[in-house]
């Protein structure tokens, strides 16, 4: 008993420093967030108190609706569209098809490119009269039109495409590994039975990689919430703001508008919808999976 | 305490060790400079100050910042004055930034060396204004930039057979012939600071001086409501009708590139897109026309850059700021560095015949104090320029907006400063 007090001594020695590192540059930043939401704060952090008059201005802000409403059409359309590409992709890959390592890496390739290159580049093709559009045309078709970029109505579409493209090689891959997962055995006893291959994926492939689904849910709500490097790249928010996204409005606040105290209150109510939303729902799924390995 | 007795005890040890090489270090004012002058032009502007600064005894340690508009160097300076470590001296917008510099102490007074320099009688009264906080002077301006300013290809206003507008009645069948003809009207880009451009072009040049003055200085709402400024915003939604498909992917450059490369009519743009053409090897008023006004409004909106120097007791950093700051505003600094950078000197008792054909042209309005109209940096809040920014952004990527929710967004966005 006293040996294993004294060894559990050190290791609380050794993680004291890591304990800091989190109170301090996690959680100390977090409250240090959210107590300036509650004040003035224009260019320079002030401790003017002005109770929730941010929040109010905020919800007001018709900028910062329009934000929210395209995070919420972008964060929808590309985990679905990325779990069902993804998956199709995978099963695919996993049908013993010939050069599989080449197809593999072909699909994983958007993933090895940064968001800024990928928004450029689609910017470019997306462009109508530079682009798809414009190389349709010079080929004689001239009834073809592509114009999401530019039409404050679908530039939110174009997007969702460019991210798409880009994420659903990941989720392939993570796809990929969970039916590689799978027990063999079990496909064998699905074929004597004589069940569609299809309904086995569906039936049985699908809701045994539910640990994968999440972590590539987890992984994909990551990159929605913090989406700006492909926004800025792709449309800079435009055309107008129909593009605009909470991380955009949370930068152009903090720095080009220097006003400290609206841009706090809008990372506090982004962490408030990740806290209220995604918590419990990963602590079910990971708690639920804890108990079920034991 | 002890760390500074460490700190002067090396000093020492090093003075001993190079006797010599020390003195010189010692007489020399260092001069910490943070700004966000990188492009080419910007650059070698810059290195005409440091030069000065350095030919007169100084040691120049440049402190060059890039992006965000000058955001990242803003931030760079204020974390380093609220830590501690001011730098010498830090390059900030005119206007309402300064305010928050100066409440919070962090900007030194130099209204003696303004004194010194003759500063009031040299430079326009609304500048003067703009670097005093109750009769004290805090900012260094250092150039004037003309922020409306129409840019035109002229071979492609010969393609459509017309000339420039000389009136605004001229201006929509210009825009027409250079359509049939088969350029695009006019280059718009994708930011909403660039349709903001535009915008003020229209304010000054067809609202007019008091129109512009009583909507961004006094925030007068009945100003808003009046019908010159109902005109100014169907004209510009009007002029919706003349941009491409393009333009909401195009960056400020590349809009000017259209009309260097005469696919487009005209960019509305301050007077850095000149750099542009002149980078291209255009030759004014031959390649292409520049002109703040079309129609009998003579109104000139400027801007321009400002350097503060930080606030301090160390008296060789109050040394190094007398020396960068007299260098900044020494008469023959303001010519060289504004030919330079392609902005006109602040000073009018310089020598300004070197200026190019566009300068002159902004010279010339800027000589009468009825004409200047400082931008509306000066008067209002990023917070508040920003909302009117994100309206004119929406309201021009979206025909169905109508003038009366205009004028009320405007008005509320003015409201919030």
């Amino acid at each position: 008993m006293a040996r294993r007090q004294k060894r559990s001594w050190g290791a609380t020695l050794t993680i004291v420093p890591f304990w800091v590192l989190v109170l301090g540059a996690y959680v100390g930043t977090m409250v240090w967030t959210v107590l300036i939401s509650l004040t003035s704060s224009k260019m320079l952090p002030n401790t003017q108190f002005v109770g929730l008059a941010q929040y109010t201005r905020l919800f007001a802000t018709e900028r910062w609706n329009i934000a929210v409403h395209n995070i919420a059409i972008f964060g929808v359309l590309m985990m679905i569209l990325c779990l069902v590409i993804g998956f199709l992709l995978a099963a695919m890959v996993d049908s013993k098809i010939r050069a599989e390592d080449t197809v593999r890496t072909i699909i994983l390739y958007p993933q090895a490119i940064s968001f800024i290159v990928t928004g450029l580049v689609w910017q470019w093709m997306m462009n109508p009269t530079v682009g798809i559009e414009k190389a349709m045309h010079d080929f004689g078709w001239m009834g073809f039109s592509f114009d999401w970029l530019v039409t404050p109505d679908k530039a939110i579409y174009a997007l969702v495409l460019a991210g798409v493209w880009q994420g659903s090689g990941l989720i392939m891959a993570l796809m990929l590994a969970g039916l590689r997962g799978i027990d063999q055995e079990i496909w064998k006893a699905a074929r004597v039975d004589g069940i569609p291959t299809w309904r086995v994926y569906v039936s049985i492939a699908l809701p045994m990689m539910r640990p994968t689904i999440v972590t590539a849910v987890v992984l994909m709500s990551l990159s929605v919430i913090k989406a700006y490097d492909l926004v800025v790249a792709l449309t800079s928010g435009g055309p107008g703001l129909s593009t605009d996204v909470p991380a955009k409005f949370i930068m152009d606040f903090f720095f080009n508008r220097s006003n400290i105290g609206l841009a706090t209150a809008a990372c506090t109510v982004m962490l408030i919808f990740v806290l209220v939303v995604f918590t419990p729902w990963f602590y079910f799924e990971y708690f639920r999976e804890k108990n079920g390995s034991r | 305490m002890s760390f500074f007795a460490i700190r002067s005890a090396t000093g020492l040890l090093a003075a001993a060790l190079l006797a010599g090489v020390a003195t010189s270090a010692l007489a020399g004012e260092k001069a910490e400079v943070i700004h966000w002058w990188t492009s080419g032009s910007e650059a070698a502007a810059v290195k005409v100050i440091a030069n000065a600064y350095i030919k007169a005894g100084g040691e120049w340690i440049d402190n060059a910042i890039a992006g965000g508009g000058g955001d990242n160097a803003r931030s760079v300076g204020i974390n380093r004055i609220v830590g501690g470590n001011p730098p010498t001296a830090m390059q900030i917008v005119p206007g309402k930034q300064l305010d928050e510099f100066v409440a919070n102490g962090y900007v030194r007074d130099i209204s003696a060396l303004a004194a010194a320099g003759n500063w009031k009688a040299a430079i326009p009264a609304l500048l003067w204004d703009s670097i005093t906080r109750d009769g004290k002077v805090y900012g260094v301006p250092i150039d004037l930039h003309g922020q409306t300013w129409s840019w035109w290809s002229i071979p492609a206003l010969k393609k459509a057979g017309v000339d420039v507008p000389k009136t605004w009645d001229e201006f929509f069948p210009t825009l027409d012939k250079l359509k049939a003809a088969g350029i695009i009207p006019i280059a718009v880009s994708r930011d909403g600071w660039t349709i903001d451009s535009m915008w003020r072009f229209l304010m000054i040049s067809k609202g007019g001086t008091d129109l512009f003055r009583k909507v961004y200085i006094d925030h007068d709402v009945n100003a808003m409501k009046s019908a010159a400024f109902r005109d100014v915003v169907e004209t510009l939604f009007k002029m919706r009708a003349y941009s491409d498909p393009g333009a909401s992917a195009r960056n400020w450059n590349d809009s000017t590139a259209l009309v260097i490369n005469n696919t487009a009519g005209v960019q509305f743009m301050g007077d850095w897109a000149k750099g542009e053409f002149l980078n291209a090897h255009k030759q004014p008023m031959v390649d292409f026309a520049c002109t703040p006004a079309i129609g009998p409004n003579q109104g000139y909106v400027f801007g321009g850059d400002m350097f503060i120097v930080t606030a301090t007791k160390d008296p060789a950093m109050l040394k190094s700021q007398d020396l960068l700051v007299n260098t900044m505003m020494s008469k023959d600094i303001q010519v060289a560095f504004n030919l330079v950078k392609g902005s006109i000197p602040v000073r009018g008792d310089v020598d300004v015949s070197k200026v190019d054909p566009c300068g002159q042209i902004g010279l010339k309005l800027m000589a009468n104090p009825a004409n200047q109209v400082g931008d509306r940096d000066f008067y209002n809040s990023p917070d508040a320029i920003g909302a009117i920014q994100d309206l004119l952004a929406t309201s021009w990527s979206k025909p169905d907006t109508s003038v009366d929710t205009f004028v009320a967004k405007f008005a509320e966005a003015l409201s919030r400063q």
